[in-house]
């Protein structure tokens, strides 16, 4: 029997299926469309390199929220600990240029830990993630605060300009952004791990059975979840060569809705990461656009909060089916 | 020979009650061993514990006469158990290669998941057991039979020592139930060895060599099962003699005309369904899997809307658009699946009774306790469901007890109609023979009672007429003196066209 990774029959199965995602990037093409008639500097190279800039951390943040998301639960604590890892990168040992590597290793630690630490909460505690990411939520967002209350400190600035540059005429977020794509959809999609997260969050009592370690995964996915968020956070005060403590404040609500825009349902064991890109493009494109014809930025997060009921509302229309 | 599987002095208690004590039971070689027992006897308890599923609190397990101690399926799974759970276990949003492969996944030198070996290992192991299935489908797309036979191939791919069946038969059709003693057959060549739970004892026979009977958690003995009858078998899991099964059936002549069906018609569906239910007759509906039955029940309680046709109970006509209005026109349905259609399952005994019919008991918007207290009360004594108390979470009674509930949930509304989709399944043979006498009493009440099974037997003994559907079509009608299984199994297929107007 022949059979290829891809034949036929399956990617026209793989359409039906992933039939939320094919449709989130023909809007996201409509999008794109709009933006460009109403301005003509749209399609240009610099607005490009802008867009992805900017999409870099917010993918981030959206793969660690769909990680979590996968296995039924929700994590509410991630913009918090953006915000976390930015002021830490942004004060920690600010005048040793030298010892930067360890702040950097610092900050992703930070993000690591709380991320273990909220996977024992919802494993070994047996609270429902919802609770236990509220309130770490609260407190990670009082130690950003204490470490720097309002914005400030100074990013290494060889750094900041290294993430920020380009490497062979190709902007760096973009090589960071296809090379993070391509492991943790790899992790997710090729890897046992992947699998035993998606069997947990259909059923976690079938993936009990099936032998999978079903606590070590979660705590594995809350801990991933961390240390992308503070990779975020990093690239964050990179970009704004300093910390600012209360710059993930909006990034949880992101998350959600660019993970669930992005084909992820709510209830688990379903979607994935490609979605998530277009996700995120979308919802900046449309601030873009909103910032182009003038509408003030309060509105922008109406516009945002309207994404994510309808984001919300495909999510459930398609749970029922 | 050695057994290769001893379970000596397993005990085992739930919230302080024992659901195993003292319990054991030994298996050999190529031994096809039947675990028999009421519902509540301890069955799936005693095999969770084979599994490593759950832990028992004392006994010991030995395999080849070294004993064992399993932490969790895992472990179970690594010293070749296999089990394929009465509720299935599958993940509908993951493939069949995915499902079967679970956390076994073929993997490169990179510990990359080998999609293609996935894919082609299932083809392979379903083009061995014959088992017509393509890997990359939806394993939520497919039906439960087939469902249920992926679950058999995913143990087997585990290549087991011994497999555990719980009641693997329930939602198979005749046709596949053989295919399935097929690859039993297969497997007791190879010399593996098989646990076996049904309710079904025909299959029982045909396929097992020796049974372990349990009651209320204790063993009551372990036999070979060519030294004994059915009826000696059920006797010993009821632990008294079972007269019969069935209770008489009506014997005076039928009353006035209680539920009239018209053309009833569901685009796609149903087509021009007619059929009366006469006062104190019980009506069956025959066919063979997804002809239409579940349909016609639902359409009847207002579930599903009709397209067409004319419901008429005591000379008026009803036309439930909705579950609600079903409800109030006295129409309760006891539906196929008591877990997910039928009953809130971390809610109690109480408010599961009293869940359909809270407006009858209440005043100025608020449900009145005592009133409530007295209904409840009431339905526990008459369905003798057997609870601590009405407190209790009905997730945590047995089986037939949970059937018992949703039936008093449907008796609450005080019923003029009442539907039943497949009252018994999952139901031991001792809580059947109560059910089938509850049924027959309300139908004497003068309650019109439709009942859809699968099990003709079942059918044959409890109806006073059966319609059978074949494609959504009314195929056939029998009369109790035309009843019996071969002319039920002709209409089922489509090849009689006796009866029509019923």
């Amino acid at each position: 029997m022949k059979m290829s990774i891809l034949d036929r029959n399956e990617l026209k199965k793989l359409a039906q299926r992933k039939s939320q995602v094919v449709f989130i990037y023909a809007f996201l093409a409509v999008m794109m469309v709009v933006a460009g008639n109403l301005d003509n500097s749209f399609f240009t190279v610099e607005n490009f390199q802008n867009l992805l800039t900017t999409a870099f951390p917010y993918l981030l943040i959206s793969f660690a929220q769909t990680f979590v998301i996968l296995t039924g639960g929700i994590d509410l604590s991630g913009g918090a600990m953006v915000s976390l890892s930015s002021v830490i990168c942004a004060t920690l040992f600010a005048d040793r240029p030298g010892l930067f590597a360890v702040t950097l290793l610092v900050s992703l630690l930070s993000g690591l830990l709380l991320g273990v630490v909220n996977g024992a909460l919802v494993t070994k505690g047996n609270v429902q993630p919802i609770i236990v990411t509220l309130s770490t939520q609260v407190i990670i967002q009082g130690i950003a605060l204490t470490v720097l209350d309002s914005p400030g400190g100074m990013v290494n600035a060889d750094f900041s300009t290294a993430v920020n540059g380009t490497v062979a005429n190709l902007p760096v977020p973009l090589l960071l952004g296809i090379a993070t794509t391509v492991i943790f959809w790899i992790i997710l999609n090729r890897s046992r791990f992947g699998h035993s997260v998606f069997a947990i969050g259909g059923n976690e009592n079938a993936a009990y059975s099936s032998g999978i370690m079903v606590d070590r995964v979660k705590v594995a996915v809350y801990a991933i979840a961390g240390l992308l968020s503070a990779l975020a956070g990093i690239m964050l005060a990179a970009q704004m060569y300093s910390g600012d403590p209360t710059v993930g404040v909006n990034l949880t609500n992101n998350s959600i809705t660019t993970a669930v825009v992005g084909g992820t349902s709510l209830a688990g064991g379903k979607g994935g990461l490609i979605g998530n890109i277009a996700g995120v493009f979308i919802l900046i494109i449309i601030n873009n656009i909103l910032n182009l014809i003038g509408v003030s930025s309060f509105y922008q997060y109406v516009v945002q909060g309207g994404i994510l009921i309808l984001a919300l509302a495909i999510s459930s229309l398609r749970a029922r089916r | 020979m050695d057994p290769i599987l001893e379970m000596n002095h397993i005990s085992k208690s739930f919230h302080g009650v024992h659901a195993l004590d003292d319990v054991g039971l030994s298996c050999r070689k190529g031994e096809v061993h039947a675990l028999v027992g009421e519902n509540g006897a301890g069955k799936s308890t005693l095999l969770k514990i084979l599994s490593g599923q759950i832990r028992a609190d004392a006994g010991e397990i030995r395999l080849n006469g070294a004993a064992v101690n399993f932490r969790n399926p895992k472990d179970a799974q690594d010293r070749g158990i296999a089990i394929v759970n009465q509720e299935l276990k599958l993940l509908p949003e993951l493939t069949v290669a995915e499902n079967i492969f679970l956390n076994r996944e073929p993997r490169n030198f990179a510990k990359i998941i080998d999609k293609k070996k996935m894919l082609e290992d299932t083809a392979k192991m379903a083009a061995e057991y014959r088992i017509d299935v393509d890997p990359t489908d939806l394993v939520g797309d497919l039906p439960i039979a087939k469902q249920q036979m992926i679950e058999i191939l995913k143990s087997l791919s585990m290549n087991p020592e011994i497999i555990i069946l719980d009641e693997p038969t329930s939602s198979l059709a005749r046709s596949e139930v053989e295919k399935l003693f097929q690859i039993i057959r297969d497997l007791v060549k190879e010399e593996k060895s098989i646990l076996f739970i049904s309710h079904r004892m025909e299959e029982l026979f045909e396929i097992c060599d020796s049974a372990t009977i349990l009651k209320d958690g204790k063993l009551v003995r372990s036999l070979k099962l060519k030294d004994t009858t059915q009826d000696e078998l059920v006797s010993l899991m009821v632990g008294r003699p079972l007269v019969s099964l069935f209770p008489p059936k009506m014997e005076q002549v039928p009353g006035e005309k209680i539920l009239e069906v018209r053309d009833l018609s569901v685009k796609g569906i149903l087509s021009d369904i007619s059929f009366d239910v006469l006062r104190g007759q019980v009506v069956g509906i025959a066919g063979l899997q997804g002809q239409g039955q579940t349909e016609l029940l639902n359409c009847l309680a207002g579930i599903l809307p009709k397209d067409g046709g004319h419901v008429t109970i005591n000379a008026r006509e009803v036309s439930a658009k909705n579950a609600m209005q079903g409800i109030r026109a006295g129409i309760a349905l006891i539906p196929e699946d008591r877990k997910t259609q039928g009953l809130f399952l971390s809610l109690s005994v109480r408010e599961n009774l009293a869940a359909a019919s809270l407006p009858l008991r209440q005043k100025a918007g608020l449900v009145q306790k005592k009133r409530e207290s007295d209904f409840v009360r009431n339905y526990i004594d008459q369905l003798s469901i057997k609870a601590e108390n009405p407190e209790m979470t009905v997730g945590n009674l047995s089986g037939g007890n949970q059937q018992k509930v949703v039936l008093g949930k449907g008796l609450g509304i005080n019923p003029r109609v009442l539907l039943f989709n497949e009252p018994t399944r999952g139901i031991d043979v001792g809580t059947k023979s109560e059910f089938y006498k509850l049924i027959r009493g309300l139908a004497s009440q003068g309650i019109a009672v439709v009942m859809y099974s699968s099990d003709l037997i079942e059918l044959c003994g409890m109806s006073d007429k059966v319609i059978v559907l074949y494609e959504g079509r009314l195929s056939g009608c029998f009369t109790k003196d035309e009843l019996n299984e071969n002319t039920l199994m002709q209409a089922a297929v489509g090849m009689s066209s006796a009866g029509g107007q019923a």
